[in-house]
């Protein structure tokens, strides 16, 4: 059994704002093991970037609180943490890979030095054992000529290229944990899958544990061991990759599943959205968050909140469609369908 | 959370109300009110708005009603502030507070008349190359950029040598380049517009050039023109203030803030009061103008628009 | 980057020939010559002086001696000091200047920078409230008027400064700071607003994701970002302190080339205007190209229209 190193306890997130006190995250639950993936799913608004920056206490207080919870990172809970002493964990031993390469990296800084910049910030190393070592670290993500590389700004890589350098620094000093923040959203889906690659090997070679924060199903499959499904600031579901994707129980992972777009779709079907728009959180809905939006909702969606059931040792879902009094939902045509093809797909996969 | 006894008739399903959800989402206010709304949020801008309305109103009634007519010499010859004479007066023995005034309102004439003037000429010829595009556009940036070059308050000081210190020289002298920072706004303006698909739309509908720029050019644009005239007015009061040092403002017995600055500097060790006052009203106003040009701005800014 | 250069220096050859062209026109319009103002010359005497002054020459020839003088640097005798060429004036009194010049835009950019930073690194504290007072008052208060003002409280009333003159250091203090001060405004502005700008950014957040200490992410990854526009002001700078010198120094009584300026402004002085304006011109246009070169230098993403990499 593989050491748990990250165990996220009740997490609770606000924000102060004009308009008023925000629920950015709204008691979230989920732990992380040595080498594994946990992708993070959800859509703008969700909470799962609030959740990711959490985790490194990146978010700006204020505006932002830490209203409750707790962050244990290899048993140590980083909640109560003061900036210094958090400083010695990011980069160190939590690093993290943004959204958008383009400006995730400093214009006038050459890139080799943004590398050293987090080696000689955690290592005792010479300068010329940290430029050795971001000259490897470009050779691991796959940029060709790194000497000349290590010389030039940032304006002179392609979006791509510059990912995989802001993934270089992110693994610069070694870390146990990669939070990877929708590392793909912002490159053309060819490169998507190069970098996605990418990633799978350094998980395989140095067994770093990846959480993977992503609105795209579709990477959710390539990349994940584990799945947690965000919405209005809770996990909603929560479980192995297989768990999600062959039998889904909650409507919103159901909405999810239906609404992607697949090669193998029939010309006149029409592709499945949910309708509506996500709640507000300045003022969190009564009872179940998702009930405005879900066919399915009965009564007693719109007056309490539903706790967390558990389907099996792995799997748990957020929804009152669980228990044991609630009817019993067969599964949306659209989404057995699409299961239907993933069994298909897995079938041929393995002759 | 308060846990109420569950029953099993809350289990009958009653579908989702989503469309509650959209009509929330969607509380949308119009541009301009939500400009105005951005506006009144900034305490500057406020004070500087209602800073310009006194001194505005100031500049129109003072003069109007008052007992001493800024060209009275009324035998009190440079005496500090008192009861009879608020601000003092000046070497003629003319009363200082109403010449404020009536300076006001010579320097807001020539702040604001420059200001309108650049606006004409540069709408006209940011739009014109706008529109045109190509060659032509070519040709009238490169004309702005080498006018640009050129220092201009050297070029004003030889125009007001050369023309005679006047109030319409001096608003021509001042007009004389702030047109090219206008034309090249506009011009972006038009630039950006031109090419939106809405344009492109209307177009294919049939909408004529001078529809476009009526209802679509003109209110996109409208923002940042405000923003740059509110702007060119405190440059045009401090040239015109630095003009009248050099010896070149309005002649008298007409007096603007600049030439009554110049007069009480060349005083200022025994009567500093003649500087004092102008300089005060000079300052605040640019100040003003300022802020609420930098309000106007940042009240427009899409980049801060949730 | 020759190529630039090169393309740069033609515009700035263009933009010398429209202000030289220009200058020597309005001078011809102005109205009666310079002579006319001081005491009645016999008129065998004023037929002498204007045709040593070739004034009786037709318009085309005088500007084509004028064009010749101007581009071999002779800027000609000063009407009204006879035996004093404008190019003695000039290199008598642009020392001077130049020094004052320095001063003050040290000063604006020093300070300036500095009390942005902090305004910055305190948003909405009261340093920030405070150094935002002090920089719009900057902007708000003529160098000119600030120069009266400081002149009255600080050197005649407090008697801490000098009231005029240029016998040492001491003496251009006043003067530097009359003129800087708007400009550190400015400056403080842009720098505060340019520090706010890019501590949003998506670096700066991955700068603090590295581990990397407050401040040093300030002083090693913000700041240098954060600079560029005040770089780029540099030219507009030059510009003001060229114009801010010509009052201020005549309110200081300071022998520098604005003093003169000025005087030959009023006395109407017209070769002595013609040919400080086109030098402080050709000082301007070369300190907006030198400008933008060094910028282009410090910013690694700039190639400058023109040049090839």
């Amino acid at each position: 059994m593989s050491k748990t190193i990250l165990e996220v306890k009740d997490l609770k997130i606000n924000f102060k704002t004009y308009a008023g006190l925000v629920h950015a995250v709204r008691g979230v639950n989920f732990d992380l093991k040595e080498g594994e993936t946990l992708a993070i799913v959800g859509e703008s608004g969700s909470g799962k970037s609030v959740t990711s920056n959490a985790l490194m206490k990146l978010i700006p207080q204020p505006p932002g609180i830490y209203e409750s919870g707790q962050i244990l990172f290899n048993g140590r809970d980083l909640v109560p943490l003061s900036d210094k002493e958090m400083a010695k964990v990011r980069g160190n031993e939590i690093a993290m890979i943004f959204q958008d390469p383009m400006t995730s990296l400093n214009p006038t800084m050459k890139v080799g030095r943004q590398i050293t910049e987090v080696i000689l910030q955690h290592k005792k190393v010479s300068k010329a054992e940290a430029k050795k070592r971001a000259i490897e670290l470009l050779t691991q993500v796959g940029i060709p000529f790194p000497e000349k590389r290590y010389n030039q700004y940032p304006h002179e890589f392609s979006g791509g290229m510059r990912q995989r350098v802001v993934i270089a620094i992110a693994l610069a000093a070694d870390p146990k944990l990669l939070i990877a923040d929708e590392p793909t959203t912002a490159l053309d889906v060819t490169i998507q899958a190069q970098i996605l690659e990418l990633m799978k090997e350094i998980q395989k070679s140095s067994k770093t544990s990846i959480i993977f924060i992503t609105h795209d199903l579709g990477v959710v499959a390539n990349v994940a061991d584990r799945v947690a499904v965000m919405y209005a600031g809770q996990i909603v579901e929560y479980g192995t990759v297989n768990d999600i994707f062959y039998n889904p129980k909650h409507p919103y992972t159901w909405g999810l599943l239906g609404s992607m777009p697949d090669l193998d779709n029939n010309e006149d079907e029409l592709l499945r959205t949910i309708p509506g728009s996500p709640p507000d959180l300045t003022n969190p809905p009564k009872g179940d968050a998702f009930a405005a939006r879900n066919e399915f909702a009965m009564a007693i969606d719109y007056e309490q909140e539903p706790p967390m059931f558990q389907v099996s040792e792995t799997h748990f879902a957020k929804t009152w469609l669980l228990h044991p009094d609630a009817p019993k939902i067969p599964l949306p045509d659209a989404v057995a369908k699409r299961i239907e093809g993933f069994v298909a797909k897995e079938a041929e996969f393995n002759d | 959370m308060t846990q109420q006894p569950i029953n099993k008739e809350m289990f009958k399903i009653v579908g989702g109300n989503h469309d509650a959800t959209e009509k929330l989402a969607d509380k949308s206010v119009s541009f301009w009110k939500e400009v105005f709304l951005r506006f009144s949020h900034n305490k500057m801008a406020i004070f500087g708005l209602i800073t310009l309305i006194i001194i505005i109103l100031m500049a129109i009634f003072v003069p109007m009603f008052s007992q001493y007519k800024y060209s009275d010499q009324l035998g009190v010859f440079n005496s500090p502030p008192s009861a009879d004479f608020w601000f003092g007066t000046d070497d003629l023995g003319r009363d200082i507070f109403v010449r404020i005034w009536a300076g006001a309102r010579i320097s807001l004439f020539i702040g604001i008349t420059a200001a309108v003037i650049d606006l004409v000429i540069g709408v006209l010829w940011g739009s014109i190359s706008g529109l045109a595009g190509g060659r032509v556009d070519n040709i009238m940036m490169r004309i702005a950029d080498v006018l640009t070059a050129v220092p201009y308050l050297l070029v004003v000081i030889v125009l007001l040598v050369v023309l005679q210190p006047g109030l319409f020289p001096m608003i021509i002298a001042l007009s004389i380049t702030g047109w090219i920072n206008m034309a090249r706004i506009v011009r972006g303006e038009v630039l950006s517009i031109k090419n939106q698909e809405y344009v492109l739309a209307a177009r294919t509908l049939g909408a004529s050039t001078w529809h476009l720029i009526l209802k679509h050019l003109i209110p996109n644009a409208l923002g940042a023109i405000l923003v740059t005239m509110t702007l060119t007015i405190p440059s045009a009061i401090f040239t015109e203030s630095f003009l009248s040092y050099l010896g070149l403002g309005v002649p008298a017995p007409h007096a603007s803030w600049g030439t009554m600055a110049s007069d009480g500097n060349k005083a200022i060790a025994s009567y500093p009061w003649r500087l004092i006052f102008p300089a005060i009203f000079i300052s605040l106003t640019i100040f003003a103008f300022n802020a609420v040009g930098d309000g106007l701005r940042d009240a427009l800014d899409p980049k801060l628009r949730k | 980057m020759i190529k630039y250069i090169l393309k740069r220096l033609m515009y700035i050859l263009l933009a010398l020939f429209v202000i030289v062209t220009a200058t020597f026109f309005l001078m011809r319009l102005a109205p009666g010559s310079p002579f006319a103002s001081e005491r009645n010359f016999p008129p065998q005497i004023e037929e002498k002086l204007n045709e040593t002054y070739g004034l009786n020459n037709p318009w085309y020839i005088q500007y084509k001696d004028y064009l010749i003088d101007t581009a071999s640097f002779n800027f000609g005798e000063s009407m009204k000091y006879k035996a004093r060429s404008t190019n003695d004036m000039i290199n008598e009194s642009f020392p001077v200047s130049l020094t004052l010049g320095i001063e003050a835009m040290l000063l604006a950019v020093g300070f300036g920078v500095l009390i942005g930073v902090v305004s910055a690194l305190y948003h909405n504290k009261w340093p920030d409230y405070l150094a935002t007072s002090i920089a719009v008052l900057g902007i708000s208060v003529p160098s000119f008027i600030l120069a009266g003002l400081m002149q009255y409280f600080l050197a005649y009333k407090a008697g801490w400064f000098p009231v005029s003159g240029w016998k040492g250091f001491g003496y251009s203090v006043l003067p530097a700071l009359a003129i800087a001060f708007s400009h550190m405004g400015f400056i403080a502005k842009l720098t505060r607003s340019s520090m706010l700008e890019q501590n949003n950014s998506d670096y700066v957040k991955m700068a603090r994701a590295k581990g990397i200490g407050k401040w040093t992410v300030v002083f090693r990854h913000t700041l240098r970002n954060a600079l560029l526009p005040v770089v780029t002001y540099l030219g507009p700078l030059t510009a003001g302190v060229v114009t801010g010198s010509f009052i201020v120094e005549n309110i200081f009584a300071i022998p520098g080339l604005g003093k003169h300026f000025v005087q030959s402004i009023t006395n109407r002085d017209y070769t002595v205007i013609m040919g400080t304006t086109v030098f402080y011109s050709i000082i301007l246009l070369f300190a907006v190209l030198i400008v933008d070169i060094l910028y282009s230098f410090i910013d690694p993403r700039i190639k400058l229209k023109g040049a090839k990499n």
